[in-house]
């Protein structure tokens, strides 16, 4: 009966243009936002809200764009649908590849022509949206011209993600519509078996569980791919990666690989003074990214990461791995051939769910788990260790007002507390404290493989975007993938690599300061022998005399409690 | 299907010496087509206020798109309007974005799909060009598509009721179907914004790439891009 009914108002809506009022609103609460931290009086209240704030608003189309992940494809097919039905203003959410929404982003901060009323853009840009002077600080507009149009109830506090997109005015300039981390992957049904656990403790001496350092990924790595080789009579492998000279190769290593082997300073969100970029800033400017300039680019910690990330690939992975890009990697974990991952994304954690894959019983609960990440011999305490997506909405100063507040509508209705745990159900890239900690949760948990323990741990905090040191991502981020893959199809040595991307990092970073920014903007350094940055006490770190200490595990729920 | 391998070419004059850049594109109005013996286009138009503006002399050929391509990535060459993908990121410099367009559903105006967002047409008929960014798109995200190798034969196939939707560029379905008289079509949901872009083979100078970059900059704050994509919506 509530399908028919729900057709007859779609009838309605569409024969009659009858768009927006509390009814609609109540057969969206009563059908698709059942879940929810909300009682259903206080989502009616805050469904109430919006149609009385959209009013003005109803005779536009907005236009919006976000990256292609499953939490994108749910707001883009099913919450723009409710928004309308309940709001009366029409919006259309575009899916496109995350390089793509950069790409529109630049275009309109550079040409100031309107393409999108809103982005999803990830947070990795703050220290761009802050320098630029085209993003609406949303602190300001909360408080000033879109104060009519902001929800009562948002409870921006209830957001886990604001100090990654926050500028360091302390303004907030990007508010999180998801989230997701880079993690620590394993078949914890292989790890347990007492023949492999014997096995691996003759050959390397110590217990076969979750690795605490590279140098225990490493042999784990080797003792799957060497050792074992084949577990009941499929071939495996102890470790997966990409290597394609392809853009999402530099995702690979801006998303904090290098914070992971410790090559940046202390600090969180990011390293300062200097970052997992390798860029060091002084009074919020950037300085440099060599070390000869104070940065730490090609440092030893750096050459080190990139240097273990091409060996792995070479002796651990699959053959193909080498010419194969993001995408066609991510499918791997779900073949059932291997068994760990240094460097795997939560987004997948839904596919990784699917009863049919090898990597899962027959109810769809995981043979394997998702563990923090191993961090490398230049970690200390106190530092990043991992990536962290912040997909956020953004605001650009050249959208015309009317736009920008109608789609501001829209950005906080799918963050809003009556539309977001059935989100994060949808999508599992938790945004909300309120939605973590809720009891559906705590039901639903044992179906993630670790992924709600992570997010209600503090360790979260130290999975962490690209932070405000790189001033303009778009102008900086294809070097990554550009000398990486240099290194990963052997035409150069790490060393020689990372060498050539710090300095035109630094060429870059001159030419952001020529072009010129709003504000703390790159003022170079001069460079000075590299022996006396690498004496200074913090980044860049010297060269360890020994880069492969005693590998060291530890059993899950160790690395559970270590979360607490 | 045998290929005529149609080109004409526009020869710009040089604006300062050396050998002018080359420059392919394909046939794709009214981005770029040919009208009495000559190459034309909003597309065009736009690239030759781009190289005035750079003051680089160039030579524009137009060629069937798998040529155009191929010859684009295997010469020291430049291919426009296309789109800047991902996969296509390390073949060529870019200069970017020529063209902003969007893409369309179309539906018969006596149909009765309601089209409110991209999956409302998953089990609809959709038409599409053969080889285009449009059906590459769709058929990334898991749609069947019914493919033409000449997009006009999709607005007949339309306004007959042959295919529920269109999937189409919104000016180059409006251009197809005035030129064949077709007037029962309607946008029904406008779903894509691509950026078009000049792309040119890595042995280009970077000097070159850089110029144009800048030029690019100064047609569109100039209102010039404007101007004449405006000629091509009446």
């Amino acid at each position: 009966m509530p399908i028919k009914l729900l057709l007859f108002t779609f009838f309605l809506f569409h024969c009659l243009n009858l768009y927006g009022g509390p009814a609609e609103a109540k057969l969206w609460i009563d059908k698709e936002f059942k879940d929810s931290t909300l009682s259903k009086d206080q989502q009616a209240k805050e469904m109430n809200w919006f149609i009385k704030a959209a009013k003005p608003y109803q005779d536009i189309t907005i236009r919006v764009v976000s990256e292609r992940i499953d939490t994108h494809w749910y707001e883009a097919n099913v919450l723009t649908k409710a928004f309308t039905d309940i709001t009366g203003i029409k919006v259309v959410h575009e899916i496109t590849g995350e390089d793509d929404v950069v790409k529109k982003i630049k275009t309109q901060m550079d040409l100031g022509y309107n393409i999108y009323d809103m982005y999803i853009n990830d947070s990795d840009l703050i220290g761009t949206h802050y320098r630029s002077g085209k993003v609406v600080a949303l602190d300001d507009f909360m408080k000033g011209e879109g104060k009519d149009v902001t929800l009562p109830t948002l409870d921006i506090k209830d957001f886990i993600g604001t100090s990654f997109t926050t500028g360091p005015d302390g303004k907030l300039y990007q508010l999180p519509d998801q989230q997701f981390a880079n993690l620590y992957w394993y078949r914890q049904d292989w790890f347990s078996r007492p023949s492999l656990k014997k096995k691996f403790k003759q050959i390397y001496g110590y217990q076969l569980d979750v690795p605490v350092n590279w140098s225990a990924y490493e042999d784990i790595a080797e003792f799957f791919s060497v050792h074992v080789k084949e577990i009941d009579g499929v071939k495996v492998y102890g470790h997966m990666d990409y290597g394609k000279m392809d853009p999402s190769l530099g995702w690979r290593f801006s998303d904090a690989w290098l914070s992971m082997a410790g090559a940046g300073d202390k600090g969180i969100p990011n390293g300062l003074p200097v970052d997992e970029w390798g860029i060091r800033v002084k009074d919020c400017h950037p300085v440099g990214a060599s070390v000869s300039r104070g940065g730490a680019l090609n440092s030893p910690a750096a050459v080190y990461s990139l240097r273990k990330f091409s060996e792995w690939l070479d002796k651990y992975a699959p053959p193909d791995a080498r010419a194969m890009n993001f995408s066609e990697a991510g499918a791997w974990p779900g073949k059932g051939q291997i068994a760990q991952q240094i460097f795997w994304y939560t987004a997948f954690t839904a596919a990784l769910t699917d009863p049919k894959l090898a990597v899962t019983e027959s109810d769809g609960t995981p043979k394997w788990r998702m563990a923090p990440s191993p961090r490398g011999p230049y970690w200390q305490d106190g530092m990043k260790l991992g990536y962290q997506d912040a997909g956020s909405w953004t605001m650009l100063s050249s959208t015309p007002l009317k736009r920008r507040k109608a789609a501001w509508l829209y950005a906080q209705f799918v963050v809003s507390k009556t539309v977001s745990l059935k989100k994060m159900m949808v999508g599992l890239t938790p945004i909300r404290e309120s939605d973590i900690n809720s009891q559906k949760m705590t039901e639903v948990a044992h179906q993630y493989g670790g992924l709600i323990e992570f997010y209600r741990s503090p360790a979260r905090k130290a999975w962490t975007p690209t932070g405000t040191n790189v001033p303009d991502y778009p102008a900086l981020a294809d070097l990554w993938w550009k000398n990486a893959a240099l290194a990963a199809n052997k035409k150069m040595s790490a060393k020689q690599a990372m060498d050539k991307m710090a300095k035109e990092m630094d060429e870059r970073l001159q030419k952001v300061a020529d072009i010129g920014q709003a504000r703390c903007q790159p003022k170079l350094n001069t460079p000075k022998a590299e022996s006396f940055w690498l004496s200074q006490p913090g980044s860049p770190k010297a060269k360890l005399a020994n880069e492969k200490p005693q590998g060291k595990t530890q059993s899950y729920q160790n690395s559970l409690k270590a979360w607490k | 299907m045998k290929t005529l391998v149609l080109f004409l070419s526009l020869i710009a004059l040089p604006i300062c010496h050396g050998a002018p850049l080359k420059l392919i594109t394909e046939e794709l109005p009214p981005y770029a087509y040919r009208e009495g013996g000559k190459i034309t286009g909003a597309s065009v138009d736009i690239i030759k206020a781009l190289f005035k503006q750079a003051n680089i002399s160039y030579q524009i050929k137009m060629f069937p798109w798998k040529r155009a391509y191929e010859t684009a990535k295997s010469e020291s060459a430049c291919i426009f309007p296309i789109q800047r993908s991902q996969e296509r990121e390390v073949l060529f410099n870019w200069i970017s974005p020529v063209l902003i367009t969007q893409t369309a559903f179309y539906a018969n105006d006596s149909g009765d799909h309601q089209v409110r967002t991209l999956t409302d047409a998953l089990k609809l008929k959709i038409g599409t060009y053969r080889g285009s960014a449009v059906e590459e798109y769709l058929t990334g995200q898991g749609f069947k598509v019914n493919s033409v190798s000449k997009d006009s034969v999709n607005a007949n196939k339309l306004s007959f009721g042959r295919i529920d939707l269109w999937a189409a560029d919104t000016l180059s379905a409006p251009y197809f179907a005035n030129k064949a008289n077709i007037t029962n079509i309607k946008e029904a949901l406008i779903y894509f914004t691509t950026l078009r872009a000049l792309a040119c083979n890595p042995s280009v100078p970077a000097t070159t790439i850089s110029k144009l970059q800048d030029a690019l900059q100064a047609i569109y704050k100039s209102g010039e891009v404007d101007k004449i994509l405006a000629k091509y919506k009446q």
